[in-house]
């Protein structure tokens, strides 16, 4: 069947404003044709009542017209094994609110062409009008005869598209664009038996062959009930009596379908034995050398983090000083008062983090893309199976260090429930990046820069990862053997071939998150500074009163009814209100500690300690720690002394301060049973470990 | 020695054709075939995974690991 050259789109089809779908299997490229096609003309959004990621977008075609598109999530098949992959099929037959399909664009890779046309042939039989894009980015082209014989075989428009090549994109929107799009036959019913189930189906319910299909599989579109229900139970039974295996026998035709077409047309050899990715994968999956290249891929993404987040770093704290003079230059009154401390001195510090979170989602986007990450999940399911996790646990923990948000969204792509739930319980554990600021600062004040060897502070922090990290591995292995018992699930992973990560899709991800951070994440920090400001400032202490202003203030007020709680742990009534305003997010106890000891931006001047990262602090963050150490109590003794930093340290490691935390916690398990459980075992493990380190620590001597 | 392997039995860098699927639960057995793990397919096995147990597999034109459980279940022919 010769392809029509496109004809212009009609005005029917204009003013429904044509959705279409993009769907796929993972790492079929569907991602990047999203992003070249719509360009930052794209949003992200929640699918109502799950927190799947619904990404959709607009772009113009070659005559003008806008078109929708929704990236759907990837899968390997229409039947769902995953929340992700479930909402692919909900979404194509109609059942989300407020997402409309009116077409399908399926992406085949010419890399895993058999799978891809299995994924093909499912949604063809959904007889939808469909298109066909093949992604055909590698050297390994098809040649026009072999994509005629394809578009044949499948019977609906086939599209080949090339990444950053502008004509294929050209070509791919003209072919959106079509008035109207041949679809596949309705059914394509093997057996008689099934076809026959098929009709009292349709009969029965009054749907389309692609449906009564879905209901035989057990789908329950429309939530059926009573007589209904027991119609198709009935329908269900008789066709398993008399063809026990069609489920089965449906994906064998297929994939025969596919083996004789890719046989009749030679499409291509399995020469994987060749290629560069089998290669490569007897070094990375090497039982020895693997570990090597493990260690040495996630040593350098640490490493490159915190010594290329310096540059960037510098960049904004010069930017807070050019901002901070400007200020400074005004007249005094309160609203000056406010922008240089409760706006500045909260949100300037958050801000400076920034950076290092981004960089290491670049980092995690790069492994991902390049194709790595199926290779580290490969080697570190058995270890992570020992504590009662599995291999796809990992991607969820190592974005934990960045934010466990991220992380706890991440788990999606864990099939068992129990291994999924224990993840997310322990991603808080992780120590994210939030706490790394606190930590940095605190032992600076423990251990002071010009008395402490360097490598003492790295040592230190290392030790601070490792054992968060471990008593997470820990937690995971306690809740598996008491709290959540169950056996593991069974795993498939596809390893993809080695690739060059596109950098366009890799920058669209971190666009996104910075897109959230300046719309959702600062406003909550700036209006929570502005607050935690207020309460710090009023009611005004009378001058006559030879006391810190803040002592009289609301939250000093707070901080010294909570005194009896937290002293015990070494801990006076400034830090009770820092530790208090960490509840809504842990960033903000060094920006409450800022308002209240008014610590004002650095000189932008580098302390070099020598070290390759962690020496070269922005000059503000060891003047931080310089402030917090010249803080006595009454009695004229530190406040911050060894000890209770290190209480101190206990406490961040293992508290869940995390609103934003709990609350994702709560939508992806569905109750507030968890995250309640979460907050209040986190909390409890955290103070008694502050407590017991502080006691333990006087009674032996310390300070 | 029993006329159909597993793919448990093979030695790293063996070729095999899938025979059948010994008839685990349903779901699992769909799955499997779902990846293209239907009878007269072949496959080559790479490796398995250290300290653990996944087995890694050539399988029509893409690289496949799968959970020792699944794979056992696979009957094979060399």
């Amino acid at each position: 069947m010769p392809i029509s050259p496109p004809a212009p789109i009609s005005s029917a089809l204009v003013s429904k404003g044509l959705s279409y779908a993009l769907v796929g299997r993972p790492n079929s490229g569907k991602t990047t044709i999203f992003n070249a096609l719509t360009g930052l003309r794209q949003k992200v959004g929640n699918y109502p009542g799950v927190t799947v990621e619904k990404r959709y977008g607009s772009f113009s075609s070659p005559h003008g017209v806008v078109l929708q598109v929704l990236d759907l999530p990837g899968a390997q098949s229409l039947s769902p094994q995953s929340p992700d992959e479930a909402i692919l099929r909900d979404v194509l037959f109609g059942l989300v609110p407020d997402t409309r399909v009116d077409r399908i664009v399926c992406v085949i890779d010419i890399h895993s062409l058999e799978p891809s046309l299995y994924f093909a042939l499912q949604v063809l039989e959904l007889a939808k009008p469909t298109i066909v894009i093949l992604n055909n980015s590698a050297k390994k082209a098809l040649s026009s005869a072999q994509v005629q014989a394809l578009e044949d075989f499948l019977g609906v428009p086939v599209v080949v598209y090339k990444d950053q090549d502008r004509e294929s994109l050209i070509r791919l929107k003209l072919f959106l664009s079509r008035a109207s799009m041949p679809r596949q036959e309705e059914c394509v019913c093997a057996s008689a038996a099934l076809s026959r189930a098929v009709k009292d189906i349709q009969n029965a319910l009054a749907c389309s062959p692609a449906e009564a299909l879905a209901y035989l599989e057990g789908k329950d579109l429309k939530g059926l009930k009573g007589q209904e229900k027991a119609m198709l139970e009935r329908i269900q039974a008789s066709l398993l009596a008399e063809e026990p295996s069609w489920q089965q026998n449906r994906i064998q035709q297929r994939y025969q379908r596919i083996d004789s077409f890719i046989q009749s047309q030679r499409v291509y050899q399995l020469s994987l034995e060749n290629s560069l990715s089998y290669r490569m994968d007897r070094w990375v999956l090497h039982p020895v050398f693997g570990w090597f290249v493990l260690t040495g891929v996630f040593a350098g993404i640490f490493f490159g983090v915190f010594s290329l987040s310096i540059y960037p770093m510098r960049l904004l704290e010069k930017g807070f000083e050019g901002i901070q003079g400007f200020l400074n230059t005004l007249p005094p009154s309160h609203t000056k008062d406010l922008l240089c401390e409760g706006v500045l001195g909260g949100l300037g510090n958050v801000i400076l983090f920034l950076p290092q979170i981004l960089i290491l989602f670049f980092f995690i986007g790069v492994l991902e893309l390049s194709g790595y990450l199926p290779r580290a999940i490969f080697l570190l399911d058995g270890p992570l199976r020992k504590v009662g996790l599995q291999g796809r646990s990992f991607i969820p923990l190592l974005s934990s260090y960045g934010c466990a948000i991220p992380g706890i969204l991440a788990t999606r792509t864990i099939g068992s429930w129990s291994e999924r739930l224990a993840t997310i319980l322990i991603a808080p554990w992780i120590s994210c990046s939030a706490r790394l600021p606190i930590y940095l600062i605190l032992i600076g004040v423990m251990l002071p820069s010009p008395l402490t060897p360097i490598g003492y502070k790295v040592g230190f922090l290392v030790g601070i990862y490792s054992v968060s990290t471990l008593a997470a591995l820990g937690l995971a292995a306690a809740l598996r053997k008491y709290l959540m018992p169950g056996h593991v699930s069974e795993m498939t992973l596809e390893l993809p071939r080695y690739q060059w990560p596109s950098l366009r899709t890799i920058g669209f991800n971190l666009y996104e998150r910075l897109r959230v951070f300046v719309s959702r994440t600062a406003p909550f920090i700036m209006a929570f500074s502005i607050i935690f400001w207020f309460l710090s400032n009023y009611p005004k202490a009378s001058p006559s009163l030879q006391q810190n202003p803040i002592e009289s203030s609301y939250a000093g007020q707070i901080g010294k009814a909570l005194e009896p709680l937290i002293k015990p742990l070494g801990y006076d009534w400034k830090i009770g209100i820092g530790i208090l305003s960490s509840f809504a997010a842990r960033e903000l106890f060094i920006s409450t500690l800022g308002i209240l000891y008014n610590v004002q931006e650095g000189t932008g001047a580098v302390e070099d300690c020598g070290c390759g990262c962690c020496g070269k602090l922005p000059a503000s963050r060891s003047k931080f720690s310089s402030v917090l150490l010249s803080q006595q109590n009454d009695q004229g003794q530190r406040i911050y002394t060894p000890l209770s930093c290190l209480s101190l340290i206990i406490f961040y490691m293992f508290a869940l301060q995390c609103t934003s935390t709990l609350v994702i916690v709560r939508k992806e398990t569905g109750s507030w049973k968890w995250p309640c459980l979460q907050f209040m075992a986190m909390g409890a493990f955290a103070y008694i470990g502050a407590l017991i380190v502080y006691q333990v620590g006087r009674a032996l001597g310390f300070v | 020695m029993s006329l159909f392997l597993s793919l448990l039995d093979l030695k790293p860098g063996e070729a095999c054709t899938l025979e059948s699927i010994e008839p685990v639960d349903t779901s699992t057995a769909l799955k499997l075939q779902e990846l293209g793990l239907t009878p007269g397919v072949a496959l080559v096995f790479l490796r398995r995974s250290p300290m653990g147990d996944l087995l890694a597999f050539t399988l029509r034109g893409t690289f496949i690991a799968l959970r020792r459980e699944a794979a056992a279940c696979i009957r094979v022919r060399l």
